[in-house]
């Protein structure tokens, strides 16, 4: 689990998942605050969520299943799964 | 038979049916450019800065290729003039987006795993991408189809409007084609005709089609025909023959103006006919079509007697008309 114990680590990680997720919901990475809802906050469909679990498995070459995808509803959503995800 | 109550253009004259309508008037050729696979001596006529990002917007266009832009952006003018959401989509194309296909093919060669696709570049390469994306950004709930028929498309596309009419499927029908120029669409155009010269257009047609006797009717639609490995003249002939009239003024092609749009070719042919009014000599008009695999179709057609050039608003509606 992330913690305040490494901020700058934990920063640059969760601006690369927020770069990612803004870049597939067509939305500014401003606007997306890390509790906001992807699909309720955002209008994401689904082709956009597994858009974003393709692009976060090439980002930091992990390999996500997607029974993960409804636990990826939000940027901490995303950050559990990405710890619990095994490298490629 | 059916009624052409509107029309629209994205063509290498610009975005709208004043643009294509000015130009077809004016005989202008289109401004063209370097072809993009870099084909000796080719040049291509593209819509001019068209972008599918710019054309419609950051929302849902992120992974839009060009065709399905092109066609959004036809299908939109003639949506956002008359909301039907009932109304029917049929498409025509040659092959979809060859650029598309062959990205997502290159990237699933060259990524790390083969796997390694963004999702979101599927749909693109599929044909029916750009009539699929066009309703569901428009409402059109009625059926939606894509014709492939290459250079004959815009005409089969309008037998199966016909039918989709008669059978009550539909009240209204939008029927068009797109086509885009990319540097995949050229290599391979380049190769299938061996190297004859050609210069490539691109844009979008559509037209919207009503049953017989529609208020504001620009022309009407006598008769459709289509026929495999039969010359131009004959299916030319069985047309005149089913719409019942001897002879009719042939539109000439457009694409000494805008280049081959593919697909698209047929319908800009149409659409140049209730431009510029047909012609000199009468007011019912055949248009034929003729694609490299064997396919011919021609379509005759009835400009409506309340039909001038010239008035024709932006969304290719007649002004003035209810």
């Amino acid at each position: 689990m992330l913690t305040s114990a490494t901020p700058t680590l934990t920063d640059t990680r969760t601006e690369r998942i927020i770069r990612i997720v803004a870049e597939h919901l067509e939305v500014d990475p401003a606007e997306i605050g890390e509790g906001d809802l992807f699909v309720e906050d955002h209008g994401a469909d689904s082709m956009a969520l597994i858009d974003v679990l393709a692009a976060l498995e090439r980002e930091f070459r992990v390999a996500i299943d997607q029974e993960e995808l409804p636990k990826m509803v939000d940027v901490r959503g995303v950050r559990a799964v990405l710890d619990a995800a095994p490298p490629w | 038979m059916m009624d052409i109550t509107g029309w629209s253009a994205v063509s290498p004259y610009g975005v709208g049916a004043a643009s294509f309508a000015a130009g077809v008037r004016s005989r202008r050729p289109a401004a063209a450019e370097p072809d993009p696979a870099g084909v000796p001596g080719a040049e291509v006529c593209r819509v001019p800065g068209f972008d599918p990002r710019t054309a419609l917007g950051g929302k849902g266009t992120r992974a839009m290729n060009r065709v399905t832009g092109l066609a959004v952006t036809a299908v939109g003018a003639l949506a956002a003039a008359r909301p039907e959401p009932d109304a029917a989509l049929v498409l025509g194309t040659t092959s979809g987006s060859v650029q598309s296909m062959m990205d997502f093919t290159r990237a699933s060669l060259t990524g790390e795993r083969p796997f390694d696709v963004e999702p979101s570049a599927v749909p693109g390469a599929v044909m029916n991408c750009a009539a699929g994306f066009s309703a569901i950004r428009y409402g059109l709930t009625g059926p939606n189809t894509t014709i492939a028929g290459g250079r004959a498309a815009g005409l089969l596309g309008l037998a199966y409007a016909r039918r989709l009419l008669a059978a009550g499927r539909a009240a209204t029908v939008l029927c068009g084609a797109a086509e885009e120029c990319s540097a995949a669409r050229s290599w391979l155009e380049h190769h299938a005709r061996s190297g004859a010269p050609a210069r490539l257009g691109e844009g979008a047609g559509v037209l919207r089609l009503e049953p017989p006797g529609a208020p504001g009717a620009l022309a009407r639609v006598l008769a459709v025909h289509s026929a495999l490995d039969t010359g131009v003249a004959e299916v030319r002939r069985r047309a005149l023959a089913a719409a019942g009239v001897p002879a009719a003024a042939e539109v000439p092609d457009v694409a000494a103006l805008i280049g081959d749009t593919g697909a698209v070719s047929a319908v800009f042919q149409i659409a140049a006919a209730l431009a510029t009014g047909g012609g000199t000599s009468g007011r019912t008009v055949v248009v034929t079509a003729a694609d490299p695999a064997g396919m011919t179709a021609a379509a005759v057609l009835e400009l409506r007697p309340g039909h001038r050039p010239g008035e024709h608003d932006h969304h290719g509606r007649l002004v003035g008309a209810p």
